[in-house]
């Protein structure tokens, strides 16, 4: 019989006396190292998404509302060539005004329509559609560009009178009316000015559809550190975008997919089973179904070819369809399962950040091509052990405009 | 409930809500039974607090989940044994297997031998077998295990298990025999 066999030898009552009266005095010190410890494992492992992840939404933001729109793009690059025709204006007004000089003399009643056309004021019908205000615009500026024209073939005669009479020669004297002397030598027709301005209507109704719908699929992976991702789990969902301005959408929608990943034993938290709670699980492979409920907001930036970018954040809601867990443990104890299921215990309101960028591409006049990598940080504990699950993956998708 | 157990839940109580004051009256309180255990599978004191205090760690951050009806102590013990087994498995890599090969220890018999030590040093003792020893004879022989259950845990197999607890009982003879040599 082995030794180890024999039942309450001495050895053994000496020892488990010794185990059970034996005294240890409390000492203050192993309490401080104890809150020493206990204040550092309090620490989240997960604190640097806490740094990052604000900065990272407060670029967003701020990129997103400090960005100028197109209208003020547009107005920015009209305002660099209005100061040489200002300038060119006011020596053309310049000009105008040594030439009604003269011109008052020999003739003062062209003076009129020269200064008609420079005070020209166009009201716009409101119930008037824009491509008919664009043409009532077009006939007064053609009107005045004749009224213009017969203006100067009148100075071009009352400047040749003036230079037969200076005697000066023609082409130095021209010089100074150069950018008008020009126009009556091109010829212009009114229509030929016209045919430079789009017939489309102008852009002062809503040009781009408020509401866009789109079917989304992904590979999504998820790990609780950064170096953890393994394996995609599918994802695909329908997502409905609101376009609260041509460059900004509010997105939502829903998800469905699925979280597979593997967690070390200290970023879980195990429950507490019958047998107690299993603190020696090393390993947890999770593979978890969720519904993931986003609300985003988008900015979009134009390029060529209708091809557009867009970058977005917001938050994610998760609810936990089912939980399936595997367990690997240093050592075992009876009663500590291997599996574990769970259905529809846990939800996440808010609980995750998104961000998200992408480019967007069109297929058709309605739909279009989008390509969007994501990236989603935890803001709570995730599931049933609580764990700091992060995901990514590109969403491919359809757009529906 | 007696006064002491009413008590007791009130600490825990307060443990569940992250108070400092009750993790600190709880750590009091076992702190002497939680080193009992912890230098005897360590084999001296400053281990010992090191893993009495890890074991104190799993305690802490697992005890939302502790079910309050049921016996604490067992539920601590099981804690302090594992965080105990835990240390020993990282400072046993490479010799485990030593142990049970290389160790060449007399035949001795199952009395008590005469010995002069408090309960203290006895433990302190039993904490200076070699580990894959200390291990076997202290879930065996003091915390109850079977050595099926030892052998899971210790990922061995059931007669390694015997083996070495026949070991350890006479090395553990030999060195109580020798302190009286020596101090007797």
């Amino acid at each position: 019989m082995d030794e180890g066999m024999k039942p309450n030898d001495g050895l053994d009552q000496i020892t488990k006396e010794a185990a059970k009266r034996a005294h240890f005095e409390f000492s203050d010190s192993a309490w401080a190292a104890m809150e020493k410890k206990l204040d550092g494992g309090n620490k989240a492992p997960f604190a640097w998404w806490k740094i990052w992840g604000p900065i990272g939404l407060l670029a967003i933001l701020l990129l997103t509302f400090l960005w100028p729109s197109n209208g003020q793009i547009d107005d920015l690059q009209n305002q660099t060539p209005e100061q040489p025709n200002t300038e060119s204006n006011e020596n053309t007004s310049s000009d105008n005004e040594q030439s009604n000089s003269l011109l008052k003399e020999n003739s003062p009643e062209n003076t009129t329509p020269n200064q008609n056309s420079q005070t020209v004021v166009v009201e716009l019908q409101p119930n008037q559609s824009a491509q008919e205000n664009s043409k009532t615009i077009l006939a007064i500026q053609n009107e005045s560009v004749s009224d213009q024209l017969g203006v100067r073939t009148d100075r071009q005669q009352t400047t040749e009178q003036e230079v037969e009479e200076l005697g000066l020669p023609l082409e130095k004297v021209l010089l100074r009316w150069h950018p008008l002397a020009d126009l009556p030598s091109l010829n212009l027709s009114p229509m030929e000015l016209a045919s430079f301005i789009s017939e489309q209507p102008l852009d002062t109704a809503v040009s781009y559809k408020r509401w866009v719908f789109s079917a989304v699929i992904s590979g999504d992976m998820s790990a609780t550190t950064l170096s953890g991702f393994k394996k995609p789990g599918p994802l695909v969902g329908i997502m409905v975008e609101y376009f609260v301005k041509k460059d900004l959408s509010i997105q939502s929608g829903l998800s469905y997919g699925a979280k597979k990943y593997s967690a070390l034993g200290s970023e879980y938290e195990t429950p507490y089973w019958a047998q107690g709670s299993a603190y020696s699980v090393t390993s947890v492979y999770a593979n978890c179904k969720v519904i993931d409920i986003p609300l985003n907001i988008q900015k979009y930036f134009d390029s060529k070819n209708g091809n557009r970018f867009f970058i977005g954040t917001g938050v994610s809601s998760y609810l936990m369809l089912s939980e399936d867990y595997d367990y690997e443990y240093s050592y075992g104890q009876a009663g500590w399962p291997e599996h574990w299921q769970l259905k529809n215990q846990n939800q996440h309101y808010f609980g995750i950040l998104n961000i998200t960028t992408g480019f967007e591409r069109p297929l058709t006049e309605k739909f279009s091509l989008s390509l969007a990598p994501y990236l989603k940080m935890p803001l709570t504990g995730i599931g049933e052990g609580k764990v700091k699950l992060l995901s990514f993956g590109a969403n491919v998708g359809i757009k529906l405009h | 409930m007696t006064k002491i157990e009413k008590l007791l839940e009130l600490t825990i109580n307060g443990c569940k809500n992250n108070d400092r004051q009750s993790q600190q009256e709880l750590y009091r309180s076992f702190y002497s039974y939680g080193m009992s255990i912890c230098v005897r599978y360590t084999g001296n004191e400053a281990d010992a607090l090191e893993v009495l205090n890890d074991g104190f760690l799993k305690v802490f951050t697992h005890i939302e989940k502790f079910d309050i009806s049921k016996p604490f102590k067992p539920w601590l013990r099981r804690i302090m044994v594992n965080a105990s087994l835990d240390h020993i498995k990282k400072n046993l890599k490479h010799n485990y297997m030593a142990d049970i090969t290389e160790a060449n220890v007399q035949q001795s018999n199952e009395e008590a031998p005469d010995h002069n030590l408090n309960h203290e040093e006895i433990l302190l003792k039993i904490g200076q077998l070699s580990p894959a020893y200390r291990a076997v004879f202290n879930l065996y022989v003091i915390d109850g295990y079977k050595h099926q259950e030892i052998a899971e845990q210790l990922g061995i197999t059931e007669s390694t298990s015997k083996a070495n607890l026949t070991r350890a009982k006479a090395m553990l003879r030999a060195m109580l025999r020798k302190e009286v040599y020596q101090y007797g």
